[in-house]
């Protein structure tokens, strides 16, 4: 299959875009529709889906008979250690506080670097903490939890 | 005379010491947060808002502007040094400014960017200040319908400018509208798409939205590409542009500040349009149009002037009619609503202060931009050669503390997760994000003046082109579709790009 498509990333980027059209349409039936004059909720984005569905049908057609570039590598190391730390960010942040998580942000983040040196990661994390806490904790005063507990 | 009363007025408010330290800071920050390569003005501004949360709006505006066309001049700084355009409008600055980097003339490069962009900067503002009022009378005598067709301009301006493919383009906006209109319904308060979690009920925040596909995603990308660079620190010897210099470029600095200006105001248009023009017509003008690419002096002072032109007068259809006409403007509506404002008309005449502050600060940030870049330019050449691998840990510890600090939501910060992975698909599929930001902010605003003027007219769709505002601004908008879609300036615009 994979060499008969021609055009992959139209065609992935098709996919995607009917994915999106179909769900807008599909969860957009349990909103009222109203009629042209007084449009319920379900109207404007009902309509947004259908036009979603048919560019993503042209798109896939086009990925099908067009030539195109093929999408390449997915970098997955650094999608995954990126989006990572800023996963930890978000479920950290609110229950250990600042220092912790953004200690984890510097580490995670780092890992993506190839010879891992462990002096440069200590500067890093030191000028972030403090950039943090003295900027965001301290000057700037934002209702943050510094510290666990 | 009353433009000398409200500028005087204005300059008042942007002259006050506070806000006068703002407008330095916006543009320190910016051009700091703009120099760094794979940054650009839309990620760099999402970055810095919550740095703005706590003033007052005119201040937070003031500062934001600056943070703008700081974070506009950095990019391009970066464009001539390194050859790695931040964002498009400074695309066409890394043809001739690496080039004549790299011939040893990085210093005049970058001096007659500042100075165009500063002499440019001074016109737009007055073109701002001089259009502004009477297109704010006219978009009061616009009616909902009027509006929804406005926005169809916009959007459909902002898919021709968009790189790569029509059709990518249009869908992406689609989907940025259906995203936008994610939340509570403002007619019915029925929840839409909201899979009953309470943090959207209010909808996705635009910040999330922008530092997940503009911050995360590209951080992901640059990391894979390995972001490569070769700066040119020890050649900028002096900053003085020759004699020869000066005569080439005074032109290009005049016409470039004239084409930008002008399609800075069109909807999409902003800072990369009147940038391609006006290299394109230098190029044109040029008796010796083959040294352009290897080193022309006129070939950074013309679209330099011209992007920054473009920058100011862009926030004239955001002022007036409070629809943003660019990615970046996008943003400021965002930023406008945390502080409680609505951009509109009515800001001129309510807040009068805002206005005019504003307007006054764009100039002095200019100044500020010429006052801080010459000298410190050894600075941010320092700062150019810090390595990706220090960088972008620290992009995302801010990224994370700025979402966060939005609403104290730790829910948002893996919200943008999610619009960082999506981010960086549409980077792989070759599906350019910015028209997904604008009908983000767009998708409200649309859906309620479609409902509106459906109500008004009765049910009756005609009522949007036989209002003859309405019905001019459809057309123009659908001449713009066509032009695209013909086959001679579907070539043509492919070229520019791939220029690019």
């Amino acid at each position: 299959m994979a060499s008969a498509l021609k055009n992959p990333k139209d065609f992935y980027s098709g996919l995607l875009f009917m994915a999106f059209g179909l769900a807008a349409a599909i969860i957009g039936r349990d909103y009222p529709m109203g009629t042209a004059v007084r449009m319920g909720p379900g109207y404007f984005p009902t309509i947004l889906g259908a036009i979603l569905i048919v560019m993503g049908g042209v798109l896939v057609f086009r990925g099908l008979v067009t030539k195109g570039e093929p999408i390449g590598g997915v970098a997955v190391k650094a999608m995954v250690l990126v989006l990572g730390a800023v996963s930890f960010f978000a479920g950290m942040v609110d229950w250990l506080g600042l220092v912790v998580s953004v200690s984890a942000v510097v580490l995670i983040s780092s890992l993506a670097n190839q010879p891992f040196k462990p002096l440069e990661f200590a500067g890093l994390l030191v000028a972030m903490l403090a950039l943090s806490v003295g900027l965001f904790g301290y000057a700037l005063s934002l209702p943050f939890k510094l510290w666990p507990g | 005379m009353d433009l000398l009363a409200n500028l005087s007025m204005g300059f008042g408010v942007a002259l006050s010491p506070i806000n006068l330290l703002y407008c330095f800071a916006g543009v320190a920050l910016g051009t700091l947060v703009g120099v760094l390569p794979g940054i650009g003005p839309v990620a760099t501004i999402a970055m810095l808002l919550p740095a703005t949360f706590a003033l007052p709006p005119v201040s937070a505006l003031i500062m934001l502007a600056g943070i703008y066309y700081g974070a506009q001049y950095g990019g391009s700084t970066t464009a001539i040094l390194v050859n790695l355009p931040g964002e498009a409008s400074s695309v066409v600055t890394a043809l001739d400014g690496y080039q004549m980097a790299r011939q040893g003339r990085a210093g005049p490069a970058l001096a007659v960017a500042a100075i165009g962009s500063f002499f440019a900067g001074c016109v737009a503002t007055l073109i701002l200040a001089m259009f502004a009022p009477p297109l704010a009378e006219v978009a009061f005598k616009f009616g909902p319908a009027e509006y929804f067709s406005l926005m169809v301009l916009g959007l459909m301006a902002a898919v021709i400018l968009a790189r790569g493919s029509l059709l990518k383009a249009m869908a992406m906006i689609i989907l940025g509208l259906l995203l936008g209109i994610i939340g509570a319904d403002v007619n019915t308060g029925m929840m839409r798409y909201t899979f009953d979690i309470p943090n959207l009920t209010d909808g996705i925040g635009f910040v999330v939205v922008a530092m997940g596909i503009f911050g995360f995603g590209e951080i992901i990308a640059n990391l894979e590409r390995g972001v490569q660079r070769e700066v040119f620190v020890t050649q900028i010897r002096g900053m003085m542009p020759s004699k020869e210099d000066i005569s080439r470029s005074w032109k290009a600095i005049l016409r470039g500040t004239g084409v930008g200006s002008v399609l800075g105001i069109l909807p999409g248009g902003g800072a990369v349009l009147g940038a391609f023009a006006a290299y394109t017509l230098e190029k044109k003008l040029s008796d010796d149009p083959s040294r352009f690419g290897k080193g022309a002096i006129e070939g950074v002072a013309a679209p330099e002037a011209a992007n920054n032109a473009g920058a100011q007068t862009s926030f004239i259809p955001l002022l007036t009619l409070g629809i943003p006409s660019n990615a970046v403007m996008a943003l400021m509506v965002g930023a406008l609503t945390i502080h409680g404002i609505t951009p509109g008309p009515q800001v001129m005449t309510e807040r009068p202060e805002l206005f005019w502050g504003t307007i006054a600060s764009m100039w002095i940030g200019n100044l500020v931009l010429v006052i801080l870049n010459l000298p410190l330019i050894g600075m941010w050449v320092k700062l150019l050669s810090v390595p990706y691998r220090f960088l972008f840990p620290s992009i995302l510890v801010l990224c994370c503390i700025g979402i966060y600090s939005l609403q104290n939501s730790a829910f948002d910060v893996g919200l943008a997760v999610l619009f960082g992975f999506l981010g960086y698909i549409f980077i792989k599929l070759e599906c350019e994000p910015a028209p997904l930001l604008l009908g983000f902010v767009l998708g409200p605003m649309m859906e309620e003046n479609l409902r509106r003027a459906m109500l008004i007219s009765r049910g009756d769709p005609s009522v949007f082109v036989t209002r003859p505002l309405s019905a001019s601004l459809l057309a123009v908008a659908a001449l713009l579709l066509i032009l695209a879609v013909t086959p001679a300036l579907r070539r043509k615009r492919e070229e520019a790009f791939k220029e690019a």
